[in-house]
């Protein structure tokens, strides 16, 4: 299998396996380049500096080796999904029994919890924007929390009784057309769901920031990208990358370090990464850190 | 007069003064390079290169220190220092510092990757203030935002005389307000400006000998990049427009009278009338009669305020909108020149016209609003003295004590400087308030806080407390303002609108039209509606 990143590479993160020479300035990959070649290789986690990913040796990581890794069990929950660090430094993570939210790394070693939520149970995944929390469980529903001032991200009636700061269900999200949802993005302060069906829905913003994707509110949207079926998806800071059904990868929003892997210096709408995984290849997932993109290549196995 | 304290007020508003460096010199440098090269090359090109490199150096260090430190123990108490915002970013922060001081020509490859990833930096940490309320917002992030603006500007000021760049690139020096750091900070940015000014003093001192000033065209200039044409307009006009498109009638007037000595303030406000509701409203006509910006450096001339910052190419934040609660009401930030042109006298306008006067309509309003302005020109800060009537102890809230603030140590100043027609909604403050109007005219209409029950206070909004801001419309109500258009109102809602407005009407309030010279005290929790009738400026104080 072969990972393949474009963007930001200020520390390195998209060369594995170390720097020859650290005298100069790494610079940033303009387009999808291969990174990583090895049996297996897992969804990576790229943080603002580092890139953390799961393969046949273990873990390995790319770039600056960030606060938050310090810490083992944290490094293996966001690997899982089960863990994930908003803009603001705090830290949610799920135990199987309840949602713990930290405020900070620190407070995460020191088993200090802000907060526990126990009201999200079977949760299969985690994903934080800046200033909140998604979470998904199993069963396709869908939980929110987070800073009331950005209501958008949350996807719900903020009230006295359904606050912000504590996770409440996200109505809209079920009894969609195509099923339940199976998976969520989050960054910025935009989040995503996309369901069995495989459509692709959206919804957040900030109140003065322009966002880089139509018709985004405090309501899910569904994205549309031609006519394309979603296999995959993935957000960054400002920034998001698709994966069709039919294999290609679509990606928008800001071009500052190269993350959409396309040539434009400004903010594009969605558009095609001119990437062909080769004969026979097959993209299986995409990633985004916060500035950079990822896709994972299934090549055919080799015959001897 | 004041809006409310920055943590409780409106998001956008709130935003808006977390990232409003409130000193930016876009094109300030590129321009005088332009204009007068050699003089000031001489001049203080030198000296504040050399300012920059040793803030580079010290950047650096500091960054290479903390990284030490971290590593030999990697679990400190870091929320007081850089490493706060994470080692990454002070590592690549220090080698940004790095690649500056080794730095060959600014013209390279390796300079264009440093300016990106300065770039990097600064949208990494502001991307940060939006993710706090002010008040939460870590001191590192600021200190971050801080030092990679001193690095970019350090670099631009080396491609600023490299002569493939200094006719495209801008200079920006920024965050002074929020500038953040021990070593550097608010200190460094001042001392830099200092120098920046006695460049900007002598230019023009040299194009006045040599009259080199490029003969004027009547071309407004909407970027305000180049400001020597409409400029020239600015400093030939006397004095700003006295034009009030509209003046409210003065229905329950405030008393005038002289001003009184500190211990007969002190005594009126400890010996209230109406001993529940505490001292009320007055007005002092002599005041600030002693005031160099009544005087001598008067406020009143557009040249003399151009002459305090660099001939209007400072950058203020200023709201757009006529109100801080109407819809479409934003903040941004434009240069001194640019808002006294475009936004406070129209008149000034190089293609100003008499009509334009009163087609206002399509213009949008800028307001300089609850600005610390004047600690940001100390030379207009030395036009006002504080007037020895703050130094009193006035009493507490006359209803409510959870209002009272920590007793501060200097009165808090802020200036209001817009043209006819602002509005600051009907709120009160948690402070008492000396109110100067040292240019033009405002309107202002005061409710006891014995009414606030009846002044419908806005509850928090979108997050943000709005408590002290009262939902209703002056104007509105009075049928000075056409109602916001976009309100469908089911005739439930209207006949209950029309309640409120039939009661709003009853509630008993004073009301004064402020001249130029005049002081209004406005006591602690008292209900204000304020209005701009001419171009206005005017400075508060608060104190308790």
């Amino acid at each position: 299998m072969e990972l393949y990143a474009s963007g930001n590479n200020a520390w390195n993160q998209l060369v594995f396996g170390g720097v020859e020479s650290a005298s100069n300035e790494p610079t940033d990959f303009a387009s999808f380049q291969l990174v990583l070649r090895d049996p297996v290789i897992e969804r990576p986690h790229a943080s603002l500096a580092c890139t953390c990913v799961n393969t046949s040796n273990g873990i390995q990581t790319a770039g600056f080796p960030e606060d938050w890794m310090q810490s083992q069990s944290l490094k293996d929950r966001v690997l899982q999904s089960l863990a994930a660090i908003a803009g603001n430094g705090t830290i949610a993570v799920y135990d199987g029994q309840a949602v713990r939210q930290y405020q900070s790394v620190s407070h995460f070693q020191h088993g200090t919890a802000q907060r526990v939520f126990t009201s999200m149970r079977n949760v299969s995944q985690i994903v934080a924007y800046e200033t909140g929390f998604a979470a998904l469980s199993t069963t396709g529903q869908v939980w929110t929390w987070g800073d009331e001032r950005y209501e958008a991200c949350l996807c719900r009636d903020v009230s006295d009784v359904s606050l912000a700061e504590e996770p409440g269900t996200v109505a809209e999200l079920e009894g969609l057309p195509t099923g339940k949802v199976k998976k969520l993005a989050a960054a910025g302060y935009l989040l995503m769901a996309l369901t069995e069906g495989n459509d692709l829905y959206a919804w957040g913003g900030r109140p003065g920031l322009p966002g880089f994707l139509d018709d985004i509110s405090a309501s899910p949207s569904p994205v549309v990208i031609e006519d394309h079926d979603v296999a995959d998806c993935a957000i960054g800071q400002s920034h998001a990358v698709v994966l069709t059904m039919s294999g290609e990868v679509y990606t928008a929003g800001a071009n500052g370090n190269g993350q959409l892997g396309i040539t434009t210096e400004t903010d594009s709408p969605w558009s095609r990464v001119p990437f062909s995984p080769g004969s026979d290849a097959t993209i299986l997932s995409v990633a985004c850190g916060p500035r950079n993109s990822f896709m994972i290549v299934q090549k055919p196995s080799r015959h001897t | 007069m004041d809006t409310p304290t920055p943590n409780q007020t409106h998001p956008t508003f709130l935003l808006v003064l977390h990232t409003a460096p409130s000193l930016l010199l876009n094109s300030l440098l590129a321009y005088l390079l332009q204009r007068h090269q050699g003089n000031w090359k001489e001049m203080v090109y030198r000296q504040l290169l050399q300012f920059c490199r040793d803030a580079s150096h010290q950047i650096r260090q500091e960054c290479d220190d903390l990284l030490a430190a971290a590593e030999a123990d990697p679990s400190p108490q870091r929320h007081q220092s850089l490493l706060g915002c994470g080692s990454a970013l002070v590592s690549l922060l220090s080698r940004q510092a790095s690649v500056l001081a080794s730095l060959e020509h600014p013209n390279t490859s390796a300079a264009d990757l440093l300016m990106k990833r300065l770039e990097d930096i600064l949208s990494i940490s502001y991307s940060k203030f939006y993710c706090f309320l002010f008040k939460d917002l870590p001191v590192y992030w600021r200190q971050l935002y801080t030092d990679a603006s001193i690095l970019k500007f350090h670099l631009l000021l080396l491609r600023a005389t490299d002569a493939a760049h200094s006719d495209q690139q801008t200079l920006s020096l920024e965050g002074i307000r929020w500038a953040a750091g021990e070593q550097r900070g608010r200190v460094w940015v001042g001392k830099a400006l200092d120098l920046l000014h006695d460049a900007w003093t002598s230019t023009q001192a040299e194009a006045g000998a040599n009259a080199v000033r490029p003969a004027k065209r009547a071309k407004l200039d909407d970027k305000g990049d180049d400001p020597s044409s409409s400029d020239d307009m600015l400093f030939a006009a006397a004095s700003f427009s006295l034009f009030q498109p509209f003046t409210p009638p003065v229905e329950k007037p405030i008393p005038c009278r002289p001003a009184m000595s500190v211990e007969s303030f002190q005594t009126y406000m400890d010996n209230p009338p109406d001993s529940t509701l505490g001292p009320e409203p007055l007005i002092f006509t002599d005041l600030v009669e002693d005031w160099p910006a009544r005087t001598t450096h008067p406020w009143d001339k557009p040249a003399y305020l151009l002459s305090t910052t660099f001939g209007g190419h400072r950058l203020v934040p200023v709201e757009i909108g006529r109100s801080y609660v109407d819809e479409g009401w934003g903040q941004k930030l434009i240069t001194f020149g640019t808002l006294m042109r475009d936004y406070i006298d129209p008149s000034l306008s190089p293609d100003h016209t008499v009509q334009n006067d009163k087609s206002q309509s399509g213009k949008q309003i800028a307001y300089l609003a609850q600005h610390p302005l004047l600690t940001q020109l100390p030379a207009l800060r030395n036009d006002i003295l504080i007037p020895d009537l703050c130094y009193t102890s006035p009493p507490p809230h006359p209803t409510d004590s959870a209002k009272d603030q920590p007793e501060v140590d200097e009165p808090k100043l802020n200036a209001w400087f817009g043209p006819p027609g602002t509005i600051t909604p009907l709120h009160n403050d948690p402070y008492h308030n000396l109110l100067v109007q040292v240019v033009g005219c405002k309107y202002v209409r005061l409710y006891s806080p014995l009414h606030t029950e009846q002044m419908q206070a806005r509850g928090k909004e979108d997050g943000v407390e709005m408590g002290n801001t009262s939902s209703l419309d002056v104007g509105v109500l009075e049928g000075w303002d056409q109602p916001a258009q976009d309100q469908q109102l089911s005739p439930d809602e209207q006949a209950s609108e029309e309640r409120l407005r039939r009661a709003f009407k009853d509630v008993p309030y004073v009301d004064c039209i402020l001249n130029p010279g005049d002081t209004l005290y406005i006591p602690i929790g008292w209900w204000h509606y304020v209005r701009g009738l001419s171009v206005s400026f005017s400075v508060s104080f608060w104190w308790n």
